[in-house]
């Protein structure tokens, strides 16, 4: 009986011990570079929030995404905090699982550009910081295209197209399309879409019902076939062709220019970056964004002073942001990190280009409306693949089909 | 207590853990998800109750109705060239002609040790439009490209390929150990006969053989209408829904477009439908037998 009784005790001991080392962690969910960022951080943040430890867990993104929504649904095993894709976000909010930090972060909207700070509220109410924005930049070779001529800056998307119409045979293209693309291709298209100011649902999550923006953007992406590799996502047809030279643009945000130097370091000092071209000269000076990332807390999280202290530091400190650039090649969402030296830094591979001040800084993200989006993006991807695959009269009648059933399936 | 009533409940108290187990994980969980699958249950809290109208919504849903022609299609010409490779291959190797067993063996037993983000790699180079190997080999004698993977008329059976290339010299393997089994003295005799090789092989071999390829066909039945791996890694279920499997349109469902309440209903009808097909073929096989 007094062995029983001393086990009981013990083992209450240990739980009441690992209660509070847990109420000490901070818990962070992540994936590749984002965790290198935590990494980074984590000595800084712990000796600036002492009693505070930051547990670094590594997950894929999506199966990051598939086990949050798990913890949710469950109520139990969510971390502290987790990072999650912006255009996935609305979803999660909706779930009502998240910890709404109104009260914390209320006094930061004006920080970031409302095009990410749009999507961490909702009714008013807010549930995360945003943790980067991924405006389009437009990469180039800027040595094969000075040979052949070319006039640098490209002004607009015609002069582009018209140029690509050139320059494009014998196995060289001005550009890379997802095709077929599936979820990839939507991101490429909404890229555009956005840096027209267009938008599929408005700003109340309706479908937006004969939508002349996004179908001319459709007919303008299906143009860009006759001057674009074509390929799946992650084809070694890329890859060949930007060893090889045959690649002649790269219109992507900065996690593009990541891949670029990753799989071909030997093309050091033979990239250039320069803004998103415009729409026609005197269009906004508007870009389209293609990813972006967000921090959150579950409301399950058993650490949320930790957890609150740690978003802060990663999404609304200069220090934290100077590494979302520095470490992960990404660009800070805090809008004070952008006039750092640690952002304004000459890019050895772009031969000392300064990408934000060159080519990011003269263009802003206008607000994009995610509602449904995993949803939406399946729909619009299968019938773009079908437009490539020639099911279609005209690049309008797809945009009609993809219209049609997006307000059948979200009325 | 006695020792009477000891001993007659001891066999129960043995296997009490692992019913307990059994019950709490993984009775209890597909109770719950059987529950759901009559509910619009999204994640946020409550579970409103639904009835049939989730199962209606599936055989109304032309993507699910697609997924399920996909996924049926691939069953077909998986098992059928599975199995008959895969009894090819151990027939082959089997033969007491054959040398260096071991070798044929570890080699055709190989791709099921590679682990599938390796065979994606491999494959996205094998199937690439420009520069795959085998379109460089169709190319090379003169023949046209083939969009392996982004061609919808195409891609499911490029699929079929990759799982054939997984999983046939797991079943080689099965099949091999079967038709070891089978007493040598069965195929002297049949010589002594008269019986040509074909023979021994239709009057000998595949009938002695018959349980053992009832469990492969059953078993790659299960496995091939399960099909999630390959289409998700090489093509995400495109182009246009053309590798979309019931699985992937499950875990759209269920984890992208947070409905679970729909998904539990189509994990529950695929369920049904693998059932059906391994009941039709278990009686198939006992009915000849």
């Amino acid at each position: 009986m007094k062995q029983a009784a001393r086990l009981v005790a013990a083992l209450g001991l240990v739980a009441a011990f690992a209660t509070v080392q847990a109420q000490g962690n901070v818990e962070y969910w992540c994936w590749t570079e984002h965790c290198a960022v935590a990494q980074a951080l984590k000595p800084s943040f712990e000796a600036q929030n002492p009693g505070h430890t930051l547990v670094i867990t590594e997950l894929g993104p999506w199966d990051l995404h598939d086990k949050l929504l798990i913890a949710l649904a469950s109520n139990t095993g969510a971390p502290d905090v987790a990072l999650l894709v912006q255009r996935r976000f609305r979803q999660y909010i909706e779930s009502g699982r998240l910890l709404d930090v109104t009260d914390d972060f209320g006094t930061l909207e004006e920080e970031y550009p409302p095009s990410v700070w749009e999507i961490v509220t909702a009714n008013g109410q807010i549930y995360g910081l945003p943790y980067d924005q991924n405006p389009g930049v437009l990469f180039y070779r800027r040595d094969l295209l000075e040979q052949a001529g070319v006039e640098l800056p490209i002004e607009t998307w015609s002069e582009f197209v018209e140029i690509g119409r050139e320059l494009t045979g014998d196995g060289r293209y001005m550009t890379w399309q997802f095709v077929p693309g599936g979820g990839w291709g939507v991101a490429f298209y909404t890229m555009f879409l956005q840096s027209r100011g267009g938008n599929v649902f408005d700003a109340d999550g309706a479908v937006i019902r004969n939508n002349e923006l996004a179908a001319d953007t459709l007919c303008f992406y299906q143009s860009l076939g006759d001057i674009a590799l074509q390929t799946e996502n992650n084809s070694p047809d890329f890859f060949v062709a930007l060893k090889e030279g045959n690649l002649l643009t790269y219109a992507n945000p900065t996690w593009g220019l990541y891949r670029v130097k990753q799989l071909a370091p030997e093309l050091s000092g033979t990239w250039d970056a320069q803004p998103w071209p415009l729409w026609s000269e005197d269009a906004e000076p508007f870009t389209g964004a293609w990813g972006g990332n967000v921090v959150t807390i579950p409301a399950q999280s058993r650490n949320p002073v930790g957890a609150k202290a740690w978003v802060e530091f990663l999404a609304a400190s200069t220090e934290g942001q100077s590494q979302v650039w520095q470490v992960g090649g990404l660009v800070p969402a805090y809008q004070p990190t952008l006039a750092t030296d640690a952002v304004l830094q000459p890019d050895p591979f772009l031969a000392g280009t300064v990408i934000y001040e060159q080519a990011i800084a003269s263009r802003t993200l206008p607000v994009f409306n995610y509602f449904n989006w995993a949803q939406a993006e399946t729909i619009i991807g299968n019938h773009i693949d079908r437009m490539f695959a020639g099911d279609y009269a005209t690049c309008g009648a797809a945009w009609n089909a993809i219209e049609a059933e997006l307000a059948a399936t979200f009325q | 207590m006695t020792q009477r009533t000891l001993r007659r409940w001891a066999p129960y108290l043995y296997l009490a853990p692992f019913f307990t187990l059994f019950a709490l994980f993984w009775l209890g969980p597909i109770a719950s998800s059987f529950w759901y699958s009559f509910t619009s249950w999204n994640v946020s809290g409550a579970a409103p109750f639904v009835g049939l109208d989730n199962y209606r919504a599936l055989f109304t849903d032309p993507r699910f109705l697609k997924a399920l022609r996909n996924t049926l299609v691939f069953w077909a010409f998986y098992t059928a060239i599975m199995v008959s490779m895969a009894l090819s291959a151990a027939i082959v190797i089997h033969a007491t002609s054959v040398r260096f067993k071991g070798f044929f063996r570890a080699s055709i037993f190989l791709p099921v040790t590679i682990s599938m983000a390796v065979v994606a790699i491999i494959f996205e180079m094998v199937f690439a439009r420009g520069t795959g190997l085998l379109n460089l080999l169709l190319t090379g004698v003169g023949l046209a490209r083939v969009d392996w993977l982004g061609n919808r008329d195409v891609a499911l059976y490029s699929i079929i390929l990759v799982k054939v290339w997984r999983a046939f010299g797991y079943y080689s393997l099965i099949l091999l150990a079967g038709l070891a089994a089978i007493p040598k003295e069965l195929y002297e005799a049949a010589r002594v006969d008269g019986a040509s090789w074909w023979q021994g092989v239709t009057r000998i071999t595949l009938p002695l053989l018959r349980p053992v390829l009832a469990f492969v066909m059953i078993m790659s039945s299960i496995w091939a209408l399960e099909l999630f791996d390959e289409p998700y890694i090489l093509t995400g279920g495109g182009p246009a829904d053309a590798t979309l499997s019931i699985t992937i349109y499950l875990y759209q469902h269920s984890f992208q477009f947070m409905r679970l309440g729909y998904g539990s209903a189509v994990a529950f009808t695929l369920t049904a439908i693998i059932v059906l097909i391994a009941v039709i073929e278990k009686r198939v096989v006992d009915r000849d037998n």
